[in-house]
């Protein structure tokens, strides 16, 4: 049986009806304003918890990536400090190639023994180089130098610094030691270079300084060789950071498309959305004022 | 042949029906906006007929009896209606309740907790990089500070909101008390017209809409008596109104919080549906969000403390808590703190490990780890921060949500019952108007029957003279 339609339900559903409306009206003007299909996490409370999952993995992909820009930049660094450090060990050996083949008198051994000592100095410059606050081949040990003024190798501990670069990924070392350059198994550069430089200038033993200086000049090599395993190790990391930054700006695009997909609207959709709602809402309030709330009493006379 | 003057009375009679007819029509336009009102209809019958009239052996009317006037009702409708409106009633609560609290934990492009903790651990993560910076520090502590607001503000507003809820559920109890009183005399009133076979139907719409206001509020339901009076009974069947009876409902303050606990006559009593159970709803599920929240302040607190107190400061110093710990009680989003000795001195800040160097940051690494480690344990929930903290703002979103999805079904549910009252006992303006044309022209049609009889009496006296 069809109901009685009385005036109060007719007007009941005429009010329902333009709430209704206005009410989709607003949301596609809400959502084509603000350009998202998310303004509030009850509009999808699923996608609101992967955005913020999301939001808080590319935060950290962010972090990663200045972290690695950091450590690239260190290496780089060391790096350069390095090539120049391999030069003036080159130098070290030059000279002392000729003060092992130079029979000259003691008084023209001076200058190439002033030369070492310079040398000498440069190489301990060169291994004590800072970046900032701390040493680039200071590792984690800060509070002094590889080497002492005096040259002598700082005995506190020390390790390569490391970062993480990567969510759940394996440390990076973003640097090396000077330990791992400056000693060999006998001592440090500074130490036979100092000992080269005395034997130049002569102790009184002919035979030994000799000895002296030509073990020197054999270690050099080694030395070298040191010198460029350090710096292949800082161009490998280098390599491995470049990658790990390619990887990590590929992850937050992927993360962005994602996100965006989730929380921002198709703007063509919005705008056809909006032209629907305001059309139902102009049709249903032109015709509640034709029609509505007529009865037979406007007919009678 | 004499003169007949039972025509007068057939006529008086017709004319007493239309204007009755008339007026209750009126009656009925008038009210035609009322909420609760219950259209009326006049009740005719023919009047017995007289014994062989006349003389001629026949039986003749004696006209039209008015019996009385009838309220359309369907009690079984008016039941319904009360139920659906007492479950829209808590829908609506709920849903106006939990609105503000998605819109506290809603992440902007800065301010929320959410952002605030990848600040704080992202600071972290900078002074892995550069553990011997003394800036990114201050930056820590300040990121540190950053989120305390963040858990403070976000808690502030969730205790608001709950207060709120709280202040209206009193509110509410109030007005359940002044419509029960009403309801009580309402009883009385109808009782005693009743009796006196008066007519009750306004007394009973004014009763009707008033047990719908109190099962909007409390889900009461009522039972009509013998007499015409009605019992309300809350939801553990306990009576609130009782014949010309009403019982007092109060909101007792109750520890810890002091939020209130309804009482009837200072019994323990459960209200489960309707406003009060909505706001009731409310009331408890953001008790649980401010308690996820405190959990999730504490067991962050508690796991940045021992990584921190694990390694040495930018000094050498062994490193010490990092946020605040309470002289008493449990950190909490409201208590949640950086600790002084860090704001004093940035350089506190923890970075490396006891014995590693100041180039070390693998505390700090520990640290900016926890954001994302799954083995964090809030409350009874294991898991990342961050998945937790989604989950929370989710899972406030989601009431809502619900809570709107189901009053949206609920008013299509509402807006039916309603119709189907209205079907009953609304007024339609058209069949008041062909009411009034149709007792209009019945009084026109007995104020003329009444002249053709006076036209006939004067006839026959006329005759006699």
């Amino acid at each position: 049986m069809l109901f009685r339609i009385t005036d109060a339900a007719s007007s009941a559903r005429l009010t329902n009806q333009i709430s209704t409306a206005r009410q989709r009206v607003a949301l596609s003007q809400e959502q084509l304003a603000s350009g998202k299909r998310i303004n509030r996490p009850s509009d999808d409370p699923v996608g609101t918890d992967t955005v913020i999952r999301l939001r808080t993995a590319q935060s950290q992909l962010e972090r990663f990536t200045n972290n690695a820009a950091a450590g690239k930049e260190t290496l780089l660094l060391g790096d350069g400090v390095l090539n120049q450090y391999q030069e003036v060990l080159d130098q070290a050996y030059a000279l002392l190639t000729r003060a092992a083949s130079d029979p000259t008198v003691v008084e023209a051994r001076e200058p190439i023994a002033i030369e070492l000592d310079g040398i000498t100095a440069r190489l301990q410059q060169l291994a004590n180089a800072k970046n900032g606050d701390s040493f680039v081949f200071g590792g984690t040990r800060i509070a002094a130098p590889p080497f002492a003024v005096n040259g002598v190798l700082n005995p506190t501990a020390s390790t390569e610094v490391a970062l993480q670069v990567e969510p759940e990924g394996t440390l990076v070392a973003t640097g090396v030691t000077a330990e791992s350059f400056v000693t060999d198994a006998t001592g440090s550069i500074l130490d036979a270079l100092k000992a080269a430089s005395t034997a130049i200038r002569g102790t009184g033993n002919a035979t030994a300084d000799r000895a002296t200086i030509t073990g020197t000049l054999d270690r050099l090599p080694g030395f070298s060789s040191l010198s460029n395993i350090a710096r292949t190790k800082l161009g490998e990391r280098f390599n491995h950071l470049e990658e790990v930054t390619e990887r990590l700006s590929q992850a937050n695009l992927a993360v962005e498309q994602t996100v965006q997909r989730i929380e921002n609207i198709d703007i063509a959709e919005a705008a056809v959305n909006l032209t629907t709602t305001n059309t139902a809402l102009d049709a249903i309030l032109q015709s509640s004022s034709k029609f509505g709330r007529r009865s037979l009493l406007d007919f009678l006379g | 042949m004499g003169v007949n003057f039972s025509m007068f009375e057939i006529g008086r009679r017709a004319l007493r029906a239309g204007q009755v007819g008339v007026e209750v029509a009126s009656q009925n336009i008038a009210n035609v906006n009322t909420p609760g009102y219950t259209r009326q209809t006049v009740q005719l019958s023919a009047a017995v007929p007289s014994d062989g009239l006349l003389n001629t052996g026949f039986h003749f009317g004696t006209g039209v009896n008015v019996d009385g006037i009838k309220g359309h009702r369907d009690q079984f409708i008016a039941t319904r209606l009360r139920t659906e409106t007492a479950v829209n009633g808590r829908l609506t609560a709920e849903r106006d309740a939990l609105a503000p609290v998605e819109a506290a934990f809603q992440e902007g492009d800065k301010g929320g907790i959410g952002a605030a903790l990848q600040g704080f651990f992202g600071a972290f993560r900078d002074l892995e990089a550069n553990p011997t910076a003394t800036a990114i520090r201050a930056a820590v502590v300040e990121k540190g500070n950053t989120l305390a607001s963040a858990f403070h503000a976000t808690r502030s507003r969730l205790t608001e909101i709950r207060q709120q809820a709280d202040q209206e559920v009193r509110a509410a109890v109030n007005t359940v008390n002044d419509l029960a009183g009403k309801v009580a005399q309402l009883n009385t009133q109808i009782r005693l017209a009743d009796a006196n076979d008066g007519n009750s139907s306004g007394l009973v719409d004014q009763r009707t809409v008033a047990i719908q206001q109190i099962a909007e509020i409390t889900g009461a339901r009522s039972t009509t008596n013998a007499d015409g009076t009605v019992t309300l009974t809350l939801g553990d069947g306990q009576a609130l109104v009782y014949s010309d009876q009403a019982a007092k409902l109060t909101a007792e303050d109750t520890p810890p919080d002091g939020l209130a606990t309804v009482k009837i006559d200072g019994q323990a009593t459960v209200i489960r549906e309707g406003k009060v159970r909505g706001l009731q709803n409310a009331v408890a599920g953001i008790g649980g969000q401010i308690q996820t929240l405190d959990d999730l302040a504490a067991s962050l607190a508690g796991r940045v403390n021992a990584a921190h107190a694990a390694g040495s400061d930018l000094n050498g110093n062994a490193g010490s808590a990092f946020f605040a710990t309470p002289v008493s009680g449990p950190v909490t989003a409201e208590n949640f703190e950086v600790a002084a000795a860090l704001k004093a001195n940035p350089r506190r800040v923890v970075a490396g490990a006891t014995g590693a160097g100041g180039g070390d940051g693998s505390v700090a690494r520990n640290i900016a780890e926890l954001l994302s480690d799954t083995a964090s344990v809030v409350g009874t929930t294991t898991g990342s921060y961050t998945n937790i903290f989604a989950s929370l703002v989710s899972s406030a979103g989601a009431a809502v949500q619900a809570a709107d999805d189901e009053l949206v079904t609920q008013s299509a549910i509402l807006a039916q019952t309603q119709a189907q009252r209205d079907s009953v006992s609304g007024v339609s303006l058209d069949e008041e108007a062909i009411n009034l044309l149709q007792y209009q022209k019945a009084y026109e049609a007995a104020a003329r029957f009444l002249r053709v009889a006076d036209e006939m009496t004067q006839t026959i006296l006329q005759l006699g003279q």
